[in-house]
């Protein structure tokens, strides 16, 4: 450009940047403000060649001015000048997400959130004022130098009811971006762009774009037809939620896809909120806080190595799908309705109408008709206990395939059982990776009460993944937002007015199915009478089959009643039955699921068996629950008539023999639900507070809390008086079950008769008490309670006594030397495995493994981790757990300077934590690497990657967190940057006067090595002695060590020069046993002169700690060795970009780039690239 | 002790037989209708009561006709 153009008097155009569709766009400055501007112009040829384009690029000047939002790039100014088209828009100076994608494929999940929110945001601004953008993509998505994302090039954005601009079937855009329907040259609609940003965010996730191709129309072809990769084959770290919504913002079906950028955002948020993941139980024991400042997010993964243990026999019939009888009405009508709505695309089905309607008959038709596989779950009152209910759900997945639900299974196992959602999503994960359809029936959803259970259907509801079908058969509608989900058209209903027979099935029913003659008024008769009801047919059929004869007279007798028809019919069917067949049906209708033994044993025969092969034959209502025909349940409107024919006294009784049969049979749940209706009709408990003092403890254990708290609930307040212990119980799982002030007034009524209990049950009153001291934050408090509860327990190896020795460690941490807090941990590590809970065993194991090390006792801690991991290997678990031992073993290797060691245990670390994606432990892996990093001479890559993990990782645990800062401080202070350190400083808030804090000790510690830095000699050793004489005390033997080498450097200016050998020998002498070489090398390498005086004392560890530290200045001299730039140049060699890439990146010319590359290869001394990066991976100049 | 009780006036399509009925349902009364419907007329402790006999019906298939609160009574 000859001379510079001024645009509008203002903006200067000074270099072209690029070339968009419709123009280039050049560099400028806003000559009033001195900003840089970006500004397009339209090119000439166009604006000739094609003259709709200037029209176009009116549009998105007047669609940008009404685009005003801080995610869309702002427009300054636009006009004709010298006879072309400007336009001036906010400089945004990050490159566009393109660029990021060709430097870093994958972006971190957070980052690709976070991107991702802002940008449906403008989306959603953008479709609020009907504007579509038509062309989203990377390349169209600018970032700010902070990272936040701008949306641009609306050229191709139209806003509805303008006129298209566009000629219909040319679509524009990237190809790789656009929707199966625009290829097919259908007009685009809001869903058209979720496509395209499915895409986008499917690539910034997996560095790829899920439909490719060689040529246009290949790409177009996979767009169209093919199945895409799901992404987690690419990376293992995608919550399953933003899988499942890439899945839905792809659907073929534009239907499908999510209906807004508000909801996708919302979902976004859902997940941004969500991580670090599943977040456990609030007030569930051990999630309260870790002792010795471990914090573990447990989450469970590794389906395919994780089998959870099979049901008991009875608990199958749960989840087996009913067989379909024989003859049956075939109900194509229905089938017609619920095939439709499965082919348009509704997820959930409901069948809602009162009994005798034939819903679970329609879906088990259904069922087969379809022959998709079928997870069928027959629900009862016991599944409002939440946990109880998922088990089931899982164990109904599982019937399917094994590979469904073993994750969800073995959280429901783990000692603090996360909410709902976090037990669903990975189940919704699993099912999503499944290859085939599957149908998920909920009978009898009506049983349902609890809002738990409803909250974590609804969760399911509203995340089914596409090959999942859920069917919901009710008597009455659940709490969904039916309304909306009919509005949406996303659900379909089979309801009463569409289950009653017509008169057409009516007669046909009669006719071919019960096989009677009939006449046509007869047949009317009944229709009237009937009105098209599944059970009064089959009642009425069944007592003209009896009585064929007779059929007319029957007919006009009963159309004649007006009683209640299945009151009358049942009678009549009754009637017909032998004395004794009569009184089997009356005796075992109490039972819910029955089988012959379990009938013999509530009547009291031996022939049950034969009975009930005679009541199905006849079709009795019996209803088999299983393919083998061992278990039963009777049509509820027979068993509900039939059991009112009892006496109170009878069913008492037969309850009574039912319970003691289940609970013989190990079917305790069911055991305690009959013996509390019995106890309810006799006024007496004795019997079934005897089965619930022995399944209260082991149900517990077992997280079933709710059933627990159903049964104590069930018990009549004057029961209590005289079996404290079931109070206790009760105090208990109101505390478990987060109902504080419940268990509050039950433990002070405890209280009050505190002497006259048992030393057991004072143990378990404490310990609830325990609980509610953390809850209410009183330390004092705590303390005191787990205590007493420890000690009354001393002989109870249960539950409880690992729980009161769990809250005693902690309590003990916080204010008691460190070995009081290793004993309890070694007893609860014995009583958890006694309890036989197998996964609270790592969890103390780690605590104590990390304190043991902290205690001065690295070989025991080391022996644990080995036999701990040793256990896992045994169990085929893949845990949290199991990285923070390895986590544990490489601390441990960096201590003694064995740094291979540590970085194969950190990277053995690293791939076992792949599976799941728990930032705390992310956390903690980065510090370690970067202790290492820092231990191999790179401090810079160090530092940065301190830095970022201690930003990145949304919230590591407040120890972890202290730690990584510390380590921050600690890198600084190595570096020499004595400002930076001192900012740190503040920044931290540390003074010289602060309070000693047991999880602050690193950070204590490197404060004071700044404070030697900065020759504040006398506050240091001031500040030195505080933390020796704590960390004495307290048994922190790890950071003795480094307290005293720090009083020793200190000692020559502060006249403490006499005694300084001792001081030192005794530190060295700690340190040999401990083998802590890094300490040296780290935290005091101006004690190296000092050093030879003790040798005598230990001179083989001597001479190591002065080898290391020859060694480590000797790698700092090799850091040095190349430049900042040099460095750069020598990063993007090893990947493998050409000098003119090179030179690009770096904003440099080529010639500059190889004066650089020469300066590397001189200083390497090598000859070529390939040498080049060899002999700096060697120097670990490089990774 | 005072005890608050409820009494509802329930009606629902179609004859029950009062002798057999009677017992499953507490403190209530039936009558027929010219209608040929039946009106159950309940005294209930509390909401809870009144879903529980509001479930029972439902379990019944008997369709509902209204559900009217008759009495809202402070007994000692």
């Amino acid at each position: 450009m000859s001379e510079p153009v001024l645009l509008f008097n203002r903006y200067v155009l000074e270099h072209p940047i690029g070339r968009g569709g419709m123009g280039d766009v050049f560099a400028g400055r806003d000559t009033q403000t001195g900003e840089r501007v970006a500004i397009k112009r339209m090119r000439r040829d166009i604006a000739t060649a094609q003259p709709d384009t200037r029209a176009r690029f009116q549009r998105e000047i007047d669609l940008l001015y009404k685009l005003n939002h801080p995610n869309i790039v702002k427009i300054l100014a636009a006009g004709e000048s010298n006879g072309e088209q400007f336009l001036v828009l906010e400089y945004v100076g990050g490159g566009t997400l393109a660029d990021l994608l060709k430097q870093q494929p994958q972006l971190p999940i957070e980052t690709t959130l976070a991107i991702a929110l802002e940008l449906t945001d403008a989306l959603a601004r953008t479709h609020h004022l009907n504007i579509l953008h038509r062309d989203i993509k990377p390349a169209n998505v600018l970032l700010s130098e902070d990272g936040t994302p701008r949306l641009t090039d609306f050229g191709l954005a139209f806003a509805d009811g303008a006129a298209r601009l566009t000629q219909p079937g040319i679509a524009l855009g990237t190809w790789l971006y656009i929707s199966p329907e625009v290829c097919t040259g259908a007009t685009p609609d809001e869903r058209s762009d979720v496509w395209s940003f499915g895409v986008m965010l499917y690539q910034m996730l997996t560095g790829r774009v899920p439909f490719n191709g060689d040529s246009p129309a290949a790409v177009v072809r996979s767009i169209i037809s093919d199945d895409f990769a799901d992404p987690s084959h690419f990376r293992a770290d995608i919550p399953a939620g933003l899988r499942a919504l890439i899945q839905r913002m792809l659907m073929k079906d534009a239907a499908l896809r999510p209906i807004s950028f508000r909801q996708i955002g919302a979902e976004l948020e859902t997940l941004i909120a969500a991580k670090p993941s599943p977040a456990a139980h609030p007030l569930t024991p051990v999630s309260a806080s870790m002792p010795v400042s471990v914090a573990i997010d447990v989450q469970w993964t590794d389906e395919h190595t994780i089998q959870s243990a099979p049901l008991p026999p009875r608990l199958i019939t749960k989840i087996t799908t009913p067989p379909v009888r024989a003859r049956m009405m075939q109900r194509s009508r229905l089938l017609q309705i619920l095939n439709d709505g499965l082919e348009t695309g509704h997820r959930l089905t409901l069948i809602s109408a009162p009994p005798g309607f034939g819903k679970t008959t329609l879906t088990t038709m259904w069922a087969a008709q379809r022959g998709d596989p079928v997870a069928w779950l027959s629900l009862d009152e016991g599944d409002n206990d939440p946990v109880q209910f998922l088990r089931y759900l899982v164990g109904a997945f599982q019937s399917v395939d094994s590979s469904l639900g073993g994750m969800t299974a073995h959280l429901l196992d783990s000692p603090q059982i996360p909410p709902a959602e976090a037990l669903i999503a990975p189940l919704i994960n699993d099912v999503q990776v499944f290859n085939r359809p599957i149908m998920l029936a909920l009978d009898d959803y009506h049983l349902i009460t609890e809002s738990r259970v409803h909250e974590a259907v609804r969760f399911l509801i509203d995340h089914l993944p596409p090959r999942l079908h859920a069917v919901i058969v009710t008597r009455e509608d659940p709490p969904l937002p039916l309304g909306r989900m009919r509005v949406r058209s996303v659900i379909t209903e089979i309801r009463e007015r569409d289950l009653r027979f017509t008169n057409e099935e009516t007669t046909l029913f009669l006719r071919e199915v019960m096989q009677l003659e009939l006449d046509s008024d007869s047949i009317q008769a009944l229709i009237t009478r009937t009105e098209g009801w599944a059970a009064a047919l089959q009642l009425v059929s069944l007592s003209l089959q009896e009585d064929p004869a007779d059929i007319a007279s029957i007919v006009a007798d009963f159309a004649g009643d007006h009683r209640y028809i299945v009151d009358y019919l049942l009678t009549e069917v009754l009637e017909r039955q032998p004395a004794d067949v009569r009184t089997f049906l009356r005796q075992t209708s109490l039972l819910q699921r029955f089988n012959a033994p379990l009938c013999d044993a509530v009547t009291g025969r031996t022939d049950s068996r034969a009975l009930l092969e005679h009541l199905e034959a006849a079709n009795l209502f019996l209803l088999p629950l299983d393919h083998r025909r061992m278990w039963y349940r009777y049509h509820q409107l027979f068993a509900d008539v039939l059991r009112h024919t009892l006496s109170n006294e009878e069913r008492a009784e037969l309850s009574q023999r039912a319970a003691n049969w289940l609970d013989e049979n190990g079917m305790a749940g069911d055991a305690i639900r009959y013996a509390l209706d019995a106890a309810a009709l006799t006024g007496s408990y004795e019997a079934v507070i005897a089965l619930i003092r022995r399944h209260a403890d082991p149900f517990t254990v077992d997280g079933r809390f709710v059933t627990v708290l159903g049964w104590l609930d069930s018990l009549p307040d004057s029961e209590f008086e005289s079996h404290p212990d079931l109070l206790i119980m009760k105090a208990w799982v109101t505390v478990l079950t987060d109902q504080i002030d419940r268990a509050e007034l039950l433990c002070s009524q405890l209280e009050m008769r505190f002497d006259q209990l048992d030393n057991a049950s004072q143990g378990r009153l404490r310990l609830a008490q325990t609980f509610l001291a953390l809850v209410h934050g009183d330390p004092a408090q705590t303390i005191d309670y787990a205590r007493q509860a420890a000690e009354r327990l001393e002989y109870d190896n249960s539950q409880w006594r690992l729980m009161a020795l769990w809250s005693l460690a902690e309590a003990q941490e916080r204010s008691e030397p460190l070995p009081h807090a290793i004993a309890s941990l070694r007893e609860a590590a014995q009583v958890s495995r006694a309890v036989g809970k197998p996964l609270f065993i790592p969890i103390v194991e780690i605590a104590l493994a990390h304190a043991l090390r902290l205690n001065g006792q690295r070989d025991e801690a080391e022996a644990l981790c080995h036999t701990t991991l040793a256990y896992y290997r045994e169990q085929k678990y893949t845990t949290p757990a199991q990285v923070l031992m390895l986590c544990t073993l490489a601390r441990i290797a960096y201590d003694a300077n064995a740094l291979d060691d540590a970085r194969a245990y950190i990277e053995q670390a690293r791939a076992t934590s792949l599976s799941f994606d728990v930032p705390s432990i992310r956390g903690v892996i980065g510090g370690i690497e970067a202790q290492i990093l820092a231990a191999e001479g790179d401090l810079d890559g160090a530092l940065l990657l301190v830095r970022r993990v201690l930003h990145n990782s949304t919230q590591p645990g407040p120890a972890d967190h202290t730690w990584l800062s510390a380590l921050e401080g600690d890198l600084l202070l190595r570096q020499g940057a004595l400002d930076a350190a001192e900012q740190w400083a503040e920044n931290s808030g540390l003074h010289p006067d602060q309070p000693l804090h047991y999880l602050h000790m690193e950070q204590h510690l490197v404060y004071a090595r700044l404070l030697l830095a900065q020759e504040e000699w006398k506050t240091a050793s001031a500040f030195i002695l505080r933390i020796e004489a704590f960390a004495e005390q307290r048994g922190y033997i790890r950071y003795w060590m480094v307290a005293r080498l720090l009083r020793v450097c200190a000692a020559r200016h502060v006249r403490e020069s006499g005694r300084v050998n001792t001081l030192l020998a005794d530190a060295v002498l700690i340190a040999e046993r401990e083998r802590c070489v890094r300490i040296f090398v780290d935290d005091v390498p101006e004690i190296a002169p000092m050093l030879p005086q003790v040798r005598q004392q230990a001179p083989a560890f001597i001479d190591t700690v002065l080898d290391a530290m020859h060694d480590a200045r000797e790698r700092s001299k090799h850091n040095d060795l190349l430049s900042e730039r040099e460095r750069e140049v020598l990063i993007l060699i090893a990947g493998g970009l050409s000098n003119s890439e090179i030179a690009e990146r770096l904003v440099l010319s080529t010639g500059t780039i190889k004066q650089h590359i020469n300066h590397i290869f001189s200083k390497l001394s090598v000859r070529n690239r390939t040498q080049a990066i060899s002999k700096a991976r060697e120097l670990r100049l490089i990774d | 002790m005072s005890s608050r009780t409820f009494t509802y006036r329930i009606c629902v399509r179609g004859t029950l037989p009062v002798e057999r009925w009677r017992e499953w349902f507490d403190d209530t009364e039936f009558r027929q209708t010219e209608d040929g419907d039946t009106v159950l007329i309940s005294t209930l402790i509390d909401q809870a009561a009144l879903y529980g006999l509001l479930a029972r019906l439902r379990d019944l298939a008997l369709p509902l006709i209204s559900v009217q609160l008759i009495e809202n009574d402070e007994t000692h």
